[in-house]
């Protein structure tokens, strides 16, 4: 009976641990299904999926007759899955290798990354290291593709398009301004892992995200025309060796830049062989005193308050004026010119006159009108105020008779340019620009850019027509005769201005401000054809040409804004105004009035 | 329940499973052929992308001069007939 009691009791104890043991994994199968469940599921997806981005395509830049000047294309990119990786230094050594870079750094690489499942360890490996690299089968390491920018047309427009740093932002230009046009929106596939790693069909409909490709800009720059001005660019640097030739043609009408560009230039797929200096675009950036070339937004001032007229004789005290401690000098020494051959001749000595006359209030608000001392608002960043002293700040008379000639203030090229389509295209002052619009990848426009509004009328139009002319006469007979064309009547100013030390100079040499380098000039001209009906303006600014060579604009500036002008015309298809050459002016009044 | 009616209901049963799974299979189908596609559709976008380039590349300025000047061809000067009257 003991015996049997015994049993019973041991038995009950025995189902009661049972019982109690079952309902412990009860409730801590209860636990996990309730309270881990969330944590175990990402831990299981972690371990049985993985995420691949799918990069998109970086929009494309357009020029305006949608030729591609930068795309993208593929890339192959190394990249390592840490958690497969089992002994990391020896892989490092080993992919290093073939890659031929320092172990140590990828070795960084994959130490840095232990918890991610996607290490970048090299971009823009070409064929044959990939092949290399497969041929190795390294556990961890994969080959896969992804789209990297291309410039198609090389260096062409590189101080527009600018470039983009190694994760493909834009970092300059106008790479930089559309960023948020050109920037794509990754997508992402969803990858199921059985136990030995092999990828198998994911059921789930959402495991793939397309990438959303970014827009298409679309440039007022065209391809050709920007063509032709680097080449001419280029042979001017060939020539008179100096520090740097900047141009842009510009359609005065519009306002649309048609090309920008500065030689020498640089390749905007490897922009960091090249130091900074180069790859700034200093036609915005880099305002410069003007010279002569600023003598016509002067006179319009004069003109237009009906302080002189064309004929209007002035005595230039035979090449040598004397104000206050000053003494003013001319190239020449003139006695009488009319205001008309102040300009054609570039006398400063008339123009010193003709500022006294007008004063600094009066010259200061018509610079003002024209767009000096503020940004022109073009559509690339980087752009300068210029300087343009606030009119208290103007000494009489010594400001007074600096600012006619161009000096005492600075303005950037594209500055200049502005103001001359204003005195070409009938007095309106364009904003220029670049971004013509954005497209998406079914051409449909996203933004459209073109001006809407008419332009401001900063001079009218009987001042604009004046000036105009006189500015033909000065190609026909005076300082920019080496621009003139057979068939098109050009119109333009040459100027030639000394150079202030540069701030890093200054500061190597310790001198003081305002000092000008001795022998260092920049030569300029700025031009707009056909007169009749002006299509293109062009400036070509010369910066530090080797003074044995030469260095005044009529020299260095003006045959390469012929040439240029010659070729865009053509281009262009610009109907001729201009049927034999001639230097008289009579003649030339015959042929505009034809 | 009669035996003919729970053998109706097993039969029922078993045609419903074997058009899950036959669904299900179709699905997998389905899905991998639409991942195929992805694929490919990818491939041929880059594919499109590079070739775009590359006519971009031929297309420039650059390229046909160079290939004018190969060829000896030089840029003509216009014909006197095309010369228009200036716009007024």
């Amino acid at each position: 009976m003991k015996a049997t009691g015994q049993r019973m009791w041991f038995g009950q104890v025995a189902i009661g641990a049972l019982c109690c043991c079952l309902l412990a994994l009860v409730g801590r199968l209860t636990y996990i299904q309730t309270q881990m469940r969330p944590e175990l599921l990402k831990w299981s997806l972690e371990r049985q999926t993985s995420k691949i981005p799918l990069p998109g395509r970086r929009g494309r830049l357009l020029d305006r007759r949608l030729r591609v000047l930068a795309g993208s294309h593929d890339q192959s990119l190394v990249f390592a899955d840490p958690a497969l990786i089992k002994d990391r230094a020896e892989t490092a050594t080993q992919v290093a290798d073939v890659l031929g870079v320092p172990a140590r750094e990828i070795l960084e690489k994959l130490e840095k990354a232990r918890s991610s499942r996607y290490v970048v360890l090299r971009r823009g490996v070409d064929d044959e290291t990939v092949k290399a690299l497969q041929k190795e089968s390294l556990p961890g390491i994969g080959v896969t593709n992804e789209p990297a920018r291309v410039y198609a047309m090389g260096t062409l427009a590189a101080h527009v398009i600018g470039y983009v740093g190694a994760e493909g932002t834009g970092l300059e230009g106008i790479e930089l301004a559309c960023e948020k046009f050109l920037r794509y929106k990754p997508g992402q596939r969803i990858v199921y892992w059985d136990s030995r790693r092999k990828n198998v069909v994911s059921q789930d409909p959402d495991g793939y995200v397309a990438p959303k490709d970014g827009l298409d800009v679309v440039l007022t720059i065209d391809a050709a025309i920007q063509e032709i001005l680097e080449r001419e660019l280029a042979k001017t640097v060939e020539k008179f060796k100096p520090q740097c030739a900047l141009g842009i043609v510009m359609s005065p009408k519009t306002g649309e830049v048609l090309a920008l560009g500065i030689s020498p230039t640089y390749d905007p797929a490897a922009p960091g062989k090249v130091p900074a200096e180069v790859r700034r675009n200093r036609l915005l950036t880099d305002p410069v005193e003007p010279g002569s070339i600023f003598k016509p937004f002067v006179l319009v001032g004069a003109l237009q308050a009906g302080l002189t007229r064309p004929d209007e004789v002035l005595f230039c005290h035979n090449g040598l004026y004397v104000i206050g401690k000053r003494l003013l000098h001319d190239h020449h020494p003139y006695g009488n010119l009319t205001v008309e051959q102040v300009i054609t001749k570039s006398s400063n000595i008339g123009m010193a006159i003709l500022g006294m006359r007008m004063g600094n209030q009066l010259m200061h608000d018509t610079l003002r009108a024209l767009g000096f001392g503020r940004r022109t608002g073009i559509d690339l960043p980087g752009e300068d105020n210029g300087l343009l002293w606030p009119v208290e700040r103007w000494q009489t008379p010594y400001t007074t008779t600096s600012v006619p000639m161009g000096h005492e203030m600075a303005m950037t090229p594209i500055q200049l340019a502005t103001a001359f389509c204003a005195l070409v295209n009938g007095g309106r002052l364009p904003k220029p620009y670049v971004v013509a619009g954005v497209v998406d990848h079914s051409g449909r426009v996203v933004e459209d850019r073109r001006p809407k509004d008419e332009f401001p009328q900063v001079v009218d139009p009987a001042t604009a027509e004046t000036v105009k002319q006189i500015l033909v006469k000065t190609v026909n007979e005076g300082t920019g005769k080496p621009s003139a064309l057979e068939h098109w009547q050009v119109l333009g100013k040459t100027g030639t201005a000394q150079m202030p030390y540069s701030p890093e100079d200054r500061r190597r040499l310790g001198l003081k401000k305002g000092l000008y380098e001795p022998n260092a000039y920049l030569g300029s001209f700025l031009a707009a054809a056909p007169a009749s009906d002006p299509e293109v303006v062009v400036l070509v600014m010369v910066r530090k040409p080797d003074r044995r060579i030469g260095y005044y604009g009529g020299t260095v500036a003006a045959p390469a804004v012929k040439a240029i002008l010659q070729q865009v015309l053509a281009y262009l298809n610009v109907p001729h105004d201009r049927v034999k050459p001639t230097t008289d002016s009579t003649s030339l009044a015959t042929d505009l009035r034809d | 329940m009669t035996t003919s009616r729970m053998v109706g209901v097993l039969v029922a049963l078993a045609l419903v499973g074997i058009a899950v799974v036959a669904i299900r299979v179709d699905q997998s189908r389905a899905t991998q052929r639409i991942q195929k596609l992805q694929f490919e559709h990818t491939d041929l976008k880059r594919e499109i992308w590079t070739q775009e380039v590359e006519i971009a590349r031929l297309r420039s300025p650059q390229a046909i001069r160079e290939q004018a000047s190969r060829l000896g061809l030089e840029v003509a000067p216009k014909p006197p007939a095309a010369v228009k009257p200036a716009r007024r």
